[in-house]
């Protein structure tokens, strides 16, 4: 098990998030003093790249919002209301189709997390050249894919200091 | 009902096969959507949603019916985080994060030797066994209800976890002589103490100003192997986030009057279950009414 015993800097280590923009935040975060907890005995603070709640709340919401806008922009005026629904059941039938290549029994996660979001990157590209106010959305979409890009590069570079910064907590 | 049409009840295998599946395909970061939609399909599921609507009656008197349902709602959004979490970490190794509250109880347990933990349909059981197994050295036996379905039954028996021994309570008087024999050896053996299996013994007690039967299994346990009774609830607090509450202990005297020595540890139970239940009843997964 990868975790550290009562060491609540753990919670802003770069290792428990997915997204470089996300490493990137925590590794700054990091440099912050954390609040002690008072309000329990002990913590244990599991090292796995998922475990930023705040991470992977924004990206959902982020993603969901983007698709339910992209749905909303090529349905009738008079259908735009089910474009929430529709996104959240679209999400769940490209994750299931794309799943379906390949043993069921396999762990897929790295590959459909990159297949939805190389199949955003293209509707956002289309989208962004479309009239309307969506291709702001499209926008903005690519430009925190961008900036992702960029934080990834930074990232590699600091990857000494990440480690240096995991050994805080004897990691 | 045919066994094809068994696999598809909200207790069939495929629901199971079905989350393996999910947890193998759907990447962390799309989990929130998914997990509101499916929550939200499975308050289609009637005797479930009036089973939890009916216990948060109890629980919060004088709340009207479509506030319950909102409740329902959260309680099965978070049924459905915790499923996911379980199978994560049987599949994938995962384990979340945790946060202790009476860890001097719990290190009284580790001391004590033989005990009884009891516990309510809260948290996971496989991650708290996980996380109990990393703490201590004594051997771990849970005890649960069998699965209704026969299939769901050999599809968790294939998963279940090596650090904990599992036993069904469906023949009491063999497995009540065998958790003797385990608590006696120096063994922890957990119970869920807030539902009545039918056909298993029952003590009468108040929970929420509501006269309820509870297990009367883990008592009897404990008066017969001379040993404590540790209160220990598992509650989930946010994504991949758990909190581990270990309570004072509780003794049950070994006196001739059986009434008489269960009544005081009965309701000393019941107490912190309530305390537990009023400050987190979004995660009483308990899906069939109190007892009565």
């Amino acid at each position: 098990m990868n975790a550290v015993r009562d060491c609540p800097e753990g919670k802003w280590f770069p290792s428990r998030h997915r997204f470089a923009l996300a490493r990137m935040f925590a590794f700054v975060r990091s440099h912050f003093p954390v609040r002690p907890r008072t309000d329990v005995d002990h913590i244990l603070i599991s090292i796995h790249p998922d475990h930023s709640a705040l991470e992977t709340y924004t990206v959902a919401i982020w993603f969901y919002v983007t698709l339910t806008c992209y749905i909303a922009a090529v349905l009738p005026i008079g259908w735009m209301v089910t474009a929430p629904l529709i996104a959240a059941l679209a999400v769940q039938i490209v994750t299931g189709s794309i799943s379906a290549m390949g043993s069921v029994r396999a762990n897929h996660l790295h590959r459909n997390s990159m297949a939805l979001f190389g199949l955003m990157i293209i509707a956002s590209a289309w989208f962004a050249m479309q009239p309307g106010l969506v291709r702001y959305v499209a926008w903005f979409f690519l430009a925190v894919v961008a900036v992702n890009a960029i934080a990834w590069l930074v990232m590699i570079a600091l990857r000494n200091s990440v480690r240096e910064l995991e050994q805080r907590c004897g990691t | 009902m045919t066994a094809s049409s068994n696999r598809f009840h909200v207790r069939g295998v495929f629901w199971r096969q079905f989350l393996v599946f999910a947890i193998l395909n759907v990447p962390a970061w799309t989990e929130p959507i998914v997990i509101a939609v499916w929550a939200m399909l499975f308050l289609l599921w009637g005797p479930g949603r009036r089973g939890v609507m009916r216990n948060l009656k109890a629980i919060k008197p004088g709340s009207t019916a479509l506030t319950n349902f909102f409740r329902c709602y959260r309680v099965f959004w978070n049924y459905a985080w915790t499923m996911g979490d379980t199978v994560r970490f049987r599949e994938l190794r995962v384990v979340p994060d945790w946060e202790f509250v009476g860890w001097q109880h719990f290190e009284t347990m580790q001391r004590s030797g033989g005990a009884i933990l009891l516990t309510a349909h809260m948290g996971s059981y496989d991650l708290g066994a996980h996380l109990f197994a990393e703490n201590s050295n004594q051997r771990i036996i849970m005890v649960r209800a069998p699965e209704v379905d026969p299939q769901t039954h050999a599809f968790e028996e294939t998963r279940k976890s090596d650090k904990v021994q599992i036993e069904f309570n469906v023949e009491a008087t063999n497995l009540a002589l065998d958790l003797l024999h385990a608590v006696r050896d120096g063994g922890v053996v957990a119970i869920q103490g807030d539902r009545v299996t039918p056909g298993l013994s029952d003590v009468t007690a108040t929970v929420f100003g509501r006269a309820t039967r509870l297990p009367a299994g883990p008592f009897a346990l404990a008066m017969a192997a001379r040993a404590p009774i540790h209160p220990m609830f598992i509650v989930r607090r946010g994504r991949r986030l758990y909190r581990l509450v270990a309570c004072e202990p509780i003794r049950v005297p070994a006196i001739r009057n059986r009434e008489e020595a269960f009544s005081e540890a009965v309701a000393k139970w019941a107490h912190e279950l309530e305390n537990v239940l009023r400050a987190s009843w979004y995660q009483w997964f308990m899906f069939e009414e109190m007892a009565t």
